[in-house]
């Protein structure tokens, strides 16, 4: 059969799905213009709507749902297992029935998307021509989370029951390994994640669910192997569920270079314990643990940068006893003091020993620069590095295109250089929405006070690099630093 | 003449069940053959898996010249394949049916289409689902016939029918396919002996016998003997009894066996040897249906 032959083929098998699925197809497209006028509502904030604000989210599950339900009847409708389906003994090309397939998901699933999220862009003033990069990149997500799970299950399974029957347990097969291996596993690795590479369990655990998918979809259209294929599904899943859990690689970094890229050197910064009267304190403790919250001091930073302490690692030894405690933790920021959590068993025994503290502590890299000063106006404005943003019912109401700006962003007013709450997205892919709408207000100040005819400054943190670093503190007693008050 | 269709040694597991054992069976061009056998005997499986729809797990088979693991398109647009079980998209509407499959035959003949749809009465703008199954069937057989296959593939089609839609069925598969090679499974003799050239029996997946019709009749005799001597035998059938003596009744005075490769000369001569003192020996021909009762018994006996 001729590549001509095959499309000819494949695009009567498609009229031929059009025609049957007529009404789905229209209920289908009705359901994206809905979630398009939701979204352009949204776009406005939704925190201004209290009735119908919020709604997208929800919908956009229902939205998917109903795809899915839309590829599982037209996948079906060609079902691959069994044997007495009428097309297996009829001249079907199976490179046409996927074609036809395909085609399928992408005139009534992609296309209703790539349409909805031009208009919507368009609707907030951000040309589509100048975001094809961000359009295309969402359409591949799009693919492989809403298209190919749905699609290789359908091509697996014989009917609705079936595919909905084995989406459970393929979730809760996820879900229990998962969690399993996570509490297996921890203590046990050196996770590292920190929220600059955060995006990457998630892009981990799509790009697999993606692969196998598309395992599956061969398997099954070429093969027609569905023992082989579910077994190979749900050993891979099991995989994935296992690999979810292991820490972030540095050639999983490298997708995104200049974001998350892991630097060695890191001998130019200077972490040590730091003993004040008035900044330490325990937060919890049973009878044998404790968790100190040990302050730290942070410097070495040249200027231009700034550095985040994420997840440390580590264990605790006490060269009388011996004894091994495992010790990890969130670094957290108080006033202006930041902390690391040093979680000891059988401290009662410790507490008072010189002992030796092992730290693998995970750095997170930021350039900082600044814009502004850019003048508050009721209608919405253009800020660089953003989209745009205006002041609406006391609030900085901005909207930036397919994604959030992936850097932390810190709004200061005027000289007294009042800090807003900090806006930040740590994947480099598209989210949810054609327009991300963030809205943001001044800690402790009332509605409406924003705009007081002053100029505004966006400080951009943009992540730049991780590191990782071993540190070796010996000598620490944990009594100097437990039961003092952290300071306001 | 060629083999349109052949197995050699062909087999198919399903765990534990050997649903097809080393089949051989041929089926020649421009016959009509017959595959019966009793319910579960493997003949659905052994035409699934010549249709590609199962793969063996051993041996091999051609169709139409072509290995049946690589049947494609360009096979089956010769192939017409008609299935009792098989799921028709029951959405469409006859015409719907039948316009759909026309673009993936190169050999469609829209006249001959048109007067299968009128032989066999079939409302056009009707869902499938809306139609009896008599009238799916000849929906399935006239969209199957449309395109003059070289190869038609019955399986069970009559299975649930009434005579007369049956009769239907049958006259419009003659009329249309005259000349074609046809394989037609039936557990029911009774269906096919009108008009099948060839007939293969099936049993627990393996293939008991294959021959021309013709033959097949002529090689069974129901045999009766009255004997002078009554307590002759004593109800037991001598040592040296003949193994395609089938089937035997022995009483003291009347035996009873099929012969299952009846030779005029030879046959006498080997019942003069066994029973000289017979008074009275009559060998009568069987109707084909008997001939299968037969051999189904005898095959379980022996099973």
């Amino acid at each position: 059969m001729t590549m001509r032959q095959s499309l000819d083929q494949a695009i009567h098998i498609f009229r031929k799905d059009v025609r049957r699925l007529r009404y789905e197809i229209a209920v289908a497209f009705a359901l994206a213009g809905v979630f398009t006028a939701l979204n352009l509502h949204e776009a406005k904030g939704w925190w201004l709507d209290q009735t119908m604000g919020g709604l997208s989210s929800p919908f956009q599950s229902l939205l998917a749902l109903g795809w899915a339900y839309l590829l599982a009847l037209v996948i079906q409708s060609e079902a691959l297992p069994g044997d007495r389906q009428f097309w297996l003994t009829r001249p079907y090309s199976r490179t046409s029935l996927l074609i036809s397939k395909f085609l399928f998901a992408m005139v009534f699933v992609n296309l209703p998307m790539l349409i909805s999220d031009i208009v919507t862009l368009s609707a907030n003033g951000f040309p589509p021509t100048s975001h094809i990069a961000g359009l295309a990149w969402k359409q591949i997500l799009l693919t492989m989370i809403i298209v190919l799970p749905p699609f290789a299950l359908a091509s697996a399974t014989r009917g609705l029951g079936e595919l909905i029957l084995t989406s459970l347990g393929l979730a809760i097969v996820i879900m229990f390994t998962s969690s399993f291996m996570y509490g297996f596993m921890y203590g046990k690795v050196t996770y590292g994640w920190s929220n600059a590479d955060r995006w990457i369990e998630g892009a981990r655990l799509y790009g697999s669910i993606a692969a196998v998918a598309i395992a599956v979809i061969a398997l099954q259209y070429f093969r027609r192997a569905t023992a082989l294929s579910r077994g190979i599904a749900i050993s891979s899943f099991l995989l994935v569920a296992f690999t979810y859990t292991l820490p972030a690689s540095p050639t999983e970094r490298a997708m995104e270079p200049g974001y998350t890229k892991a630097i060695e050197d890191t001998s130019w910064l200077h972490v040590e314990p730091r003993y004040c009267e008035n900044c330490a304190g325990s937060a919890h403790s049973t009878d044998d643990f404790q968790q100190i919250l040990m302050p730290i001091d942070v410097t070495g930073i040249p200027d231009g940068t700034s550095v985040e302490i994420g997840i440390v690692t580590g264990y605790a030894i006490s060269p009388e006893t011996r004894r091994v405690i495992y010790n990890t933790g969130q670094s957290s920021t108080a006033g202006q003091h930041r902390y690391i959590p040093v979680n000891v068993a059988y401290y009662p025994d410790i507490r008072n020993q010189p002992i030796t503290l092992n730290l693998n502590v995970h750095f997170e890299i930021y350039k900082h620069h600044r814009v502004g000063p850019v003048a508050m106006n009721q209608t919405f404005f253009a800020v660089p590095g953003i989209g745009y943003c205006a002041e609406l019912s006391g609030r900085l109401v901005c909207r930036a295109p397919l994604r959030w700006p992936r850097a932390m962003i810190t709004v200061r007013m005027g000289a007294a250089d009042r800090n807003f709450n900090q806006l930040f997205s740590a994947s480099p892919f598209p989210g949810d929405s054609p327009i991300t709408a963030v809205s943001t207000y001044a800690s402790g100040m009332s509605s409406g006070s924003i705009s007081d005819g002053r100029a505004m400054f966006l400080d951009f943190d943009e992540p730049s690099a991780t590191a990782s670093r071993l540190i070796e503190w010996k000598n620490i007693r944990l009594a100097d630093f437990e039961g003092r008050a952290l300071e306001k | 003449m060629n083999d349109v269709l052949k197995a050699v040694d062909l087999s198919k597991r399903f765990r534990r069940t050997e649903a097809l054992d080393h089949l051989d069976l041929s089926v020649p061009e421009g016959s009509i053959y017959g595959l019966v056998g009793p319910n579960g005997a493997g003949k659905t499986t052994a035409i699934k898996t010549l249709m590609n729809i199962f793969q063996p797990t051993g041996g091999s088979a051609e169709v139409l010249g072509v290995d049946s693991r690589r049947l494609g398109p360009h096979e089956f647009a010769q192939i017409g394949y008609v299935s009792e079980n098989q799921e028709i998209p029951e959405w469409m509407t006859v015409a719907y049916l039948m316009n759909y499959l026309k673009p993936f035959y190169p050999t469609w003949d829209n006249a001959f289409a048109a007067g299968l749809l009128r032989q066999f009465d079939l409302p056009m703008d009707r869902k499938l689902k809306h139609l009896s199954r008599g009238m799916r069937m000849k929906a399935a057989l006239a969209s199957s016939l449309a395109y003059r296959p070289k190869l038609i593939v019955l399986d069970e089609p009559f299975t649930g029918l009434d005579p007369l839609v049956r009769d239907e069925l049958i006259e419009g598969l003659l009329d249309s396919a005259e000349g074609t090679t046809i394989l037609i499974s039936s557990h029911d003799l009774a269906e096919i002996e009108s008009f099948a050239s060839h007939i293969g029996y099936l049993d627990r997946g393996r293939l008991q016998f294959s021959e021309e019709m013709s033959s097949l009749a002529a090689r069974f005799r129901e045999v009766e003997i009255t004997l002078d001597d009554a307590g002759q035998l004593q109800g037991q059938t001598p040592s040296n009894w003949p193994a395609s003596w089938q089937l035997p009744e022995v009483s003291p005075a009347v035996v009873r066996f099929v012969e299952t490769r009846f030779d005029p000369e030879r046959t006498a001569s080997d019942l003069r040897r066994m029973f000289p003192d017979a008074q009275q020996i009559s060998m009568n021909p069987m109707p084909l249906r008997t001939i299968f009762v037969t051999l189904a018994k005898a095959s379980r006996k022996v099973a």
